[in-house]
């Protein structure tokens, strides 16, 4: 059923899929996703939907900042290291991996909060200086401080574990699970006074405060959650390797999370989707230029930025209506 | 006393190229309001060119002519190709396209030159010690570095303050709507701008190489240091980006000389931290008002 | 007690003074009109009131309540809303999502309630959204509901900033020259609007505004800003006709 034009009361406005045939799609491809990683997918193939999974989760907390609340921030991969740092250490000490996880996430939340609090007072350019550094910072102190982070060298990471050990396979579903959760926890919270709040602070903050927002309690939110979401990522990510160390958090990892959102399309949970899908495969595919990696990659950003400002999201909204108004 | 002295001697020389790179992000900001993370691989790519150049049997002077000359081509080029239709898109596109080249030029360059490390030596790359005053010495590399930097500065006053394009370009800075107004070609002042500042961050690479050895992250440390000492002069004040680079040298070669070596490195993002919590406007940029 | 009271209030820029000395007090359910040429300080003053500048001396009390130094959030809290001079909308949004916002004060929910979006929170956007279709039908908007903003004619965007206003639910509503740029038609039509407002709901109004006739329509009191002073206030018939007031506008040799 398609949404009828005369919409008969708010509620049926606020639903969730504005179509149900949007839904089934939805509800068949996860299904499909699922079938497709706990049987048929060779092993690489479930490594890299891991990833995928994963990075779709810390490049939506990066889009909630940059994208709805238009704040920047070039040091979203020293969140994914604190998330990844902070559940590493529980664990390897006996937390339950989940309480690892959620520790993780909160304690980069905090971060976040922190880092958050020069942009009540900070413009575009210098807030970028500001989480630069920040994502220097960490990196160093990751590197120096080896009583807790193993320096440069890392810690090792003990295999997945809820009662039993986790097969790769199942903790593909875990990942999945927790990120298609993400998905409809953070377009809830764009869709709500807290999103509208973001979103009238990135486009006019003077605007936003005679409405009555709070910027101090706003921006910082919105800095504490994207942190706690990366964060979230990156204490999942940790389990994909026997170690980590400083090197898998960089200041090219915060970058790659930008061109993600960026290539998907900014202010998008889809785009968040469709873009971080896009980074990962290529990076998991095109493994034969490595040395081309980073070429690639700036040149696809450049590409965007002049030709497709809206990333893939505008694309796939034109395809979209095109459809819709089909065959006209 | 002639140690602490001597501290700050060098410190002014690591300062000076701070500086200069400094003098050019704020050149660039100021102008087109773009903060220019590739600035750095800009003057790294530069020093390639030159050490190509040399190595195809060019003088130092011509190799060192021609770098300037493609980092003033790459700085123009890149505003008129690329900055000045990703700023149509809004701040958030202007910093991902300086990310965006600056990816692809380090990425290029590690392809081109591999990443293994070169040494440049050249002119100064001299040996020899200045004595300044009794038991007070500068390597004449660092007299060097510290002489070209005075120079150049001189120079860009002088630009400023006598030329037709330098005397366009400050009321660029100032008013961009009224200059063009006032007939002031404002495209094409931006380039020019993005070109000088190219050029002086090329000088600021080949001057540092012969400490640093070639390799295309040599200028990611310095693009930090320089980016600090922009914040600590006001970002958008050229007098402040040179005393913010002369500081920030000196303050880094003292904590590395009395506190330690390790700390040395983490004083740039203190510094950023401290400036930006205290004092946001830096220590020469002004406060501003907005009008609603 | 009046609504609003201003206490010498005073503020520079620069070597500018651009209030100096200003009392003035708004009662409740007036509708004041502030009139006086460029520069004479009127959006300063607005500015001050709402806490977007901070007076250098001086009291502005409202309803009781010193908030000569309140930030605007707050000062938005105790019941004032306010358009602004050169519309300051979210762009991004459709008009129904702008004025939603304009509801930020009127809702609850908190983020981890919203990720959530139970029962509860539906029940209160659903909330929400009938007021907030209330205003477009009472302001004729329904057909820029679904518009993003930037996409707006200038006079509809004008209304789209009045009823995102409105959705606060103040008691006092500065309107920052509401008919600047419409037609003569849209401007009649704009006074209705205004006076049934503030009638209906019970809404104290403090309007800038340039169009003098339209002043005299709209407005029960007129107060006269020059140069950052203020040099008349009275009935709209008085003071537009006072001499001072003439000189200011039209200049010495009138």
């Amino acid at each position: 059923m398609r949404r009828p034009d005369l919409v008969r009361d708010y509620a049926e406005d606020l639903s969730l899929f504005e179509d149900r045939r949007w839904m089934a799609l939805a509800a068949f491809g996860l299904v499909g996703l699922v079938v497709f990683v706990a049987a048929l997918a060779p092993d690489y193939a479930v490594y890299v939907t891991t990833r995928v999974a994963l990075y779709v989760i810390a490049a939506i907390g990066l889009n909630l900042l940059m994208g709805y609340a238009g704040q920047i921030s070039l040091g979203h991969a020293a969140f994914l290291a604190i998330g990844a740092y902070t559940h590493t250490i529980l664990y390897t000490k006996g937390a339950p991996l989940l309480v690892g996880v959620l520790v993780g996430a909160i304690v980069a939340g905090a971060f976040g909060f922190l880092v958050g609090i020069p942009s009540l007072r900070l413009e575009g350019p210098y807030l970028a200086i500001s989480t630069l550094g920040f994502q220097v910072a960490v990196d160093q102190l990751l590197g120096r401080w080896e009583a807790l982070t193993g320096g440069r060298m890392g810690l090792p990471v003990p295999a997945p574990e809820i009662f039993v050990e986790l097969s790769p396979r199942v903790y593909a579903l875990l990942c999945i699970a927790i990120a298609a959760l993400v998905i409809v926890a953070t377009y809830n919270l764009t869709r709500s006074r807290i999103g509208r709040a973001f979103v009238a602070i990135r486009d006019n903050e003077t605007a936003a405060e005679a409405m009555g927002v709070d910027l101090v309690i706003y921006k910082t939110m919105a800095f504490a959650i994207s942190a706690a979401i990366t964060g979230l990522a990156g204490a999942l990510l940790v389990h994909l390797s026997d170690s980590i160390n400083p090197s898998n958090f960089t200041l090219l990892d915060s970058i790659e999370l930008l061109v993600m959102i960026m290539v998907g399309g900014l202010a998008s949970i889809l785009g968040s989707v469709l873009g971080a899908t896009l980074l990962v495969t290529l990076n998991h595919t095109l493994t034969a230029f490595r040395d081309y990696q980073a070429v690639a990659i700036g040149t696809i950003l450049i590409l965007v930025i002049l030709f497709e400002p809206m990333g893939l999201r505008g694309r796939w909204l034109r395809i979209k209506t095109y459809f819709k108004a089909w065959p006209f | 006393m002639d140690l602490f002295l001597q501290n700050v001697l060098n410190g002014l020389s690591a300062g000076s190229v701070y500086a200069l790179i400094a003098i050019g992000l704020v050149l660039i900001y100021r102008s087109s309001g773009v903060l220019h993370f590739a600035h750095g691989s800009f003057a790294m790519l530069a020093t390639f060119v030159a050490f190509e150049l040399h190595q195809q049997g060019l003088g130092l002077v011509p190799a060192f002519l021609g770098a300037a000359a493609v980092a003033f081509v790459l700085g123009a080029g890149t505003f008129r190709l690329l900055l000045d239709r990703a700023r149509e898109g809004g701040s958030h596109a202007v910093v991902m396209m300086t990310i965006a080249l600056f990816m692809v030029v380090e990425g290029l360059a590690g392809a081109t030159w591999g990443s293994d490390t070169k040494d440049f030596n050249h002119y100064f790359s001299e040996p020899g010690i200045v004595t300044v005053a009794e038991g007070v010495f500068l390597s004449e590399h660092n007299a060097w570095i510290n002489v070209v930097t005075c120079a150049l500065v001189l120079l860009l006053a002088l630009f400023f303050r006598f030329t037709r394009v330098g005397i366009a370009m400050r009321a660029v800075f100032d008013n961009e709507v009224a200059a063009e107004l006032m007939g002031v070609r404002v495209r094409r002042l931006h380039a020019v701008t993005w070109g000088i500042a190219s050029v002086l961050a090329a000088v600021a690479g080949l001057l540092l190489v012969p400490k640093v050895f070639l390799d295309p992250s040599m200028m990611f440390a310095p693009l930090l240091k320089a980016f600090a000492a922009a914040v600590l002069g006001g970002l958008a004040s050229i007098p402040g980006a040179i005393l913010g680079g002369w500081l920030l040298g000196v303050i880094e070669t003292l904590a590395g000389a009395y506190i330690s070596t390790e700390f040395q490195a983490s004083i740039a993002f203190l510094i950023i931290i401290a400036v930006l919590a205290l004092r946001p406007e830096g220590l020469l940029g002004r406060r501003t008002v907005t009008k609603v | 007690m009046a609504l609003l009271e201003i206490q010498d209030l005073s503020i520079a820029f620069g070597g500018v003074q651009a209030l100096a000395d200003v009392s003035m007090a708004i009662e409740e359910r007036q509708i004041v009109a502030l009139i006086g040429p460029n520069g004479a300080g009127k959006s300063t003053l607005f500015n001050c009131v709402t806490g977007i500048y901070r007076a250098d001396r001086g009291t502005i009390r409202f309803g009781g309540e010193d908030v000569t130094k309140e930030k605007p959030h707050r000062v938005a809290r105790l019941g004032v809303a306010r358009t602004f001079q050169n519309i300051e909308l979210f762009d991004a949004m459709t008009a129904l999502d702008n004025i939603l916002a304009g509801r930020h004060l009127h809702m609850r929910t908190g983020p981890l309630a919203a990720m959530a979006f139970g029962r509860a929170v539906v029940r209160e956007e659903v909330a929400a959204r009938r007021k907030v279709e209330e205003l477009l039908d009472r302001l004729d908007l329904q057909f820029a509901r679904d518009v993003h903003v930037m996409h707006l004619p200038y006079g509809v965007k004008k209304k789209v900033e009045l009823a995102r206003a409105l959705a606060l639910e103040p008691r006092l509503l500065l309107l920052d020259e509401p008919s600047a740029g419409m037609t003569s038609e849209e401007k009649e039509e704009m006074v209705f609007v205004v006076r049934d407002l503030a009638r209906d709901l019970s809404i104290t109004v403090l309007l800038v505004e340039h169009d003098l006739a339209m002043v005299r329509d709209i407005s029960e009191r007129v107060i006269v800003l020059d140069h950052g002073k203020k040099i008349a206030d009275g009935a709209p018939e008085d003071v537009t006709t006072d001499v001072a007031v003439v000189r200011a506008y039209v200049g010495d040799e009138a």
